[in-house]
């Protein structure tokens, strides 16, 4: 783990996002009973400086929302947002420019997310000028190193050219350089390397790393793929329906996955080993809709694990030990597996 | 006779000039055998398979190369013959199966449509058998009452499974049948796909990108490049002791969740295949390519009983299995590459 400013960068207090589903104007003005996609529903967490957090969850979890309410894409239903102490929602004049330069995302998709009409050049000095700097010098410059640190050739034919001349990992490096060519505190990074191909997806995600170990950049890393994560995060969090199940140092998750949810997920990775025989999750029927959450431990009806006292009431995020979390009034504590010692085949 | 034999099959693309999106691939296929076709975007993967049941739009031409099922040249078979042989002796299971099905049918009447179009029976018993095939992949008979967008999108791509099987087919072409997953549906349809395998023992190609869940389902494995087989063999010779530095590259820049390890990415890209390069079509990539490597091409040759690979340098395979795991082999600007590659003929290194 690398070496971490202790005071957080960023906050999340109870926040919620809960979605109203419209069934028709009259049925909204008579029915008191209201229905809500409760997509994030009560979230807490505190994101130290410099660490790279992975937020991991399958669709429909909530982790993708969850990181457009970080960066304000999207305004909570309830709770807070702190940003470097200041609630994100109640910013004034000043302090609002500070925050959207300081926060910023980078997307899954390096296809959509890029100006066809715009040049390189372009793209990433557009944040620039939109924060009021004009002098063309200063504009090439910082565009120009911002490319470098993203690992591309900030030559002028790469400057000069096009979007539909690169390929997914350099656009994908392009996109990095315009989320941080306004040195940026916080990188909310929605999915970057899960439509990019096994041989470029690495060189992302060293790409990442070396960003927080140069810039000090904290970096929220939303994935559903727990493999990537494992690789590059300090600290995960697994979130289940709109809440966070597990949150702790990343080698105690995956090594030491507590809760029964987080044990299932990673059971359900495929073994690269041909000669290893993987014991395969044991779950219980389908995610469940968002609109209709389970009461108590929203994982509950799955959980082979389950009793009577997992329904009532919610179990909280408890501590096991070092900063290890977890929401499951039944936590595992056996080793999922060991490493380096692969388990023979029978 | 093999169930499925493929020889040197080529197929372009129109173009100026054509696209040679698959050049000169060959594989036998039995009973009961799984070959996996592993690869990225563009390798042709997606190509070959759609090759095999001849499904290929327009622009695509089977430019030479024979397919023989059973002992029939399927090339040669005009469309009505072509169409006996379609779904009930080998199906396929397309890409994203989920957006396969019509939305604007209820799921029995798509299924009881496509069983009668294939083998003439009573609509009461196309309907029997519908159901049958829900209750193989664990969807309740009751759900075919429903619409597509009802269902869950783990639910679509089993029952699209659940289709492909419906009429016994010998062989079963899945294209990527997992890929828009979340890791938890993907390992339930993974089992089922091994399950019913095991109960109806038809042979199937399995595609996809990731190798975790080729060696997973898969006895053989091919690793496919820009439109080649780089190699070919048991799955547990291949991933265990690769020949060819495209399939080291590739295990390097794998995540293994259970063993973590450094992640060296491949630098480069796939070169373009209209007209594709002289030489090894990797060698602009291969930290170990000569002067050999870009001037003659490197047939596939055997390795070990039944491992092939298309390397001029297969004998130096295991010296290039300890550099390929370490990341400077893989910097262009690192010294290994022209340490490594001169002693092997003394050439000097491409770049």
């Amino acid at each position: 783990m690398a070496e971490i400013n202790p005071a957080p960068i960023l906050e999340l207090q109870d926040v919620h996002k809960w979605y109203q589903v419209r069934r028709g104007l009259l049925a909204d003005i008579l029915d008191r009973d209201r229905k809500y996609v409760k997509a994030v529903d009560g979230v807490d967490l505190s994101v130290a400086s410099g660490e790279i957090l992975g937020l991991v969850g399958e669709s429909g979890s909530g982790k993708s929302t969850l990181g457009e309410l970080i960066v304000r894409l999207q305004t909570p239903t309830s709770g807070k947002i702190l940003f470097e102490g200041k609630d994100i929602a109640h910013m004034s004049k000043q302090e609002m420019p500070q925050f959207r330069r300081g926060v910023q995302i980078i997307f899954q998709d390096p296809y959509s997310t890029l100006n066809p009409h715009f040049t390189i050049y372009r793209t990433v000095a557009e944040p620039l000028m939109v924060n009021g700097i004009r002098d063309k010098r200063e504009l090439r410059e910082r565009v120009r190193r911002a490319l470098i640190l993203s690992g591309l050739n900030a030559d002028d034919t790469l400057l000069d050219s096009h979007p539909q001349k690169l390929s997914g990992g350099q656009r994908q490096r392009v996109s990095i350089a315009r989320a941080i060519v306004l040195e940026p505190r916080v990188l909310v990074a929605d999915e970057p390397v899960s439509m990019l191909d096994v041989s470029i997806r690495s060189g992302i995600l060293n790409l990442l790393d070396e960003l927080r170990r140069n810039l000090g950049v904290t970096i929220i890393f939303i994935s559903h793929d727990l493999s990537t994560v494992q690789y590059l995060c300090d600290r995960t969090a697994i979130m289940y329906l709109g809440k966070v199940v597990e949150i702790g140092p990343t080698s105690k998750v995956m090594h030491n996955a507590n809760h029964p949810y987080t044990r299932a997920l990673l059971n359900a990775v495929p073994v690269v080993d041909p000669d290893v025989v993987r014991e395969r999750p044991d779950l219980d029927g389908e995610l469940p809709n968002a609109m209709n959450i389970p009461s108590g431990c929203r994982f509950a009806p799955r959980c082979q694990f389950a009793t009577p006292e997992c329904l009532d009431p919610e179990p909280a995020l408890a501590q096991q030990e070092g900063g290890h979390y977890v929401r499951c009034i039944h936590p595992q504590l056996e080793p999922l597996w060991e490493t380096n010692t692969p388990v023979e085949s029978n | 006779m093999s169930l499925l034999e493929v020889n040197d099959l080529k197929v372009t693309y129109a173009g100026s000039p054509p696209v040679q999106a698959v050049d000169g691939v060959s594989f036998k296929l039995d009973i009961g055998q799984n070959l996996g076709i592993v690869g990225e975007s563009g390798c042709g993967k997606t190509t070959v398979a759609k090759t095999l049941m001849k499904l290929l739009p327009r622009p695509a031409r089977i430019a030479g190369g024979s397919i023989r099922w059973d002992g029939t040249e399927l090339l040669d078979l005009s469309p009505e013959a072509l169409n006996a042989v379609r779904w009930k002796d080998i199906a396929l299971v397309p890409q994203s199966a989920m957006n396969s099905l019509d939305p604007v049918y209820r799921l029995r009447d798509q299924i009881v449509e496509a069983i009668q179009a294939h083998d003439p029976m009573s609509k009461k018993e196309a309907e029997t058998r519908a159901e049958s095939l829900c209750q193989l992949v664990g969807i309740a008979p009751q759900r075919l009452n429903d619409y597509p967008h009802q269902l869950s999108g783990g639910m679509k791509q089993r029952l699209v499974i659940a289709m492909a099987l419906a009429l016994n087919p010998r062989l079963i072409i899945a294209d990527e049948p997992t890929t828009a997953l979340d890791v938890i549906v993907q390992d339930r349809i993974l089992k089922q796909i091994i399950e019913l395998q095991k109960q109806f023992g038809f042979a199937m190609v399995y595609i996809s990108h990731d190798i975790g869940v080729i060696a997973e389902t898969c006895d053989l494995v091919a690793v496919m490049y820009a439109g080649k087989f780089a190699e070919f063999g048991p799955i547990g010779d291949v991933l265990k002791r690769p020949a060819h530095p495209y399939t080291m590259g590739l295990k390097n820049a794998f995540p293994d969740i259970r063993h973590p390890h450094r992640l060296i990415s491949i630098p480069g890209h796939p070169p373009k295949l209209a007209p594709p390069p002289t030489g090894c079509r990797f060698a602009s990539r291969c930290p170990f390519a000569t002067e050999r490597c870009t001037s003659e091409e490197p047939p596939l040759v055997q390795v070990r009983p039944g491992h092939y690979a298309a390397c001029h340098y297969v004998d130096k395979a295991e010296e290039m299995l300890n550099l390929a795991g370490n990341e400077a082999t893989w910097n262009p600007e690192s010294a290994t590459r022209d340490t490594f590659a001169s002693p092997m003929n003394g050439t000097s290194p491409h770049g």
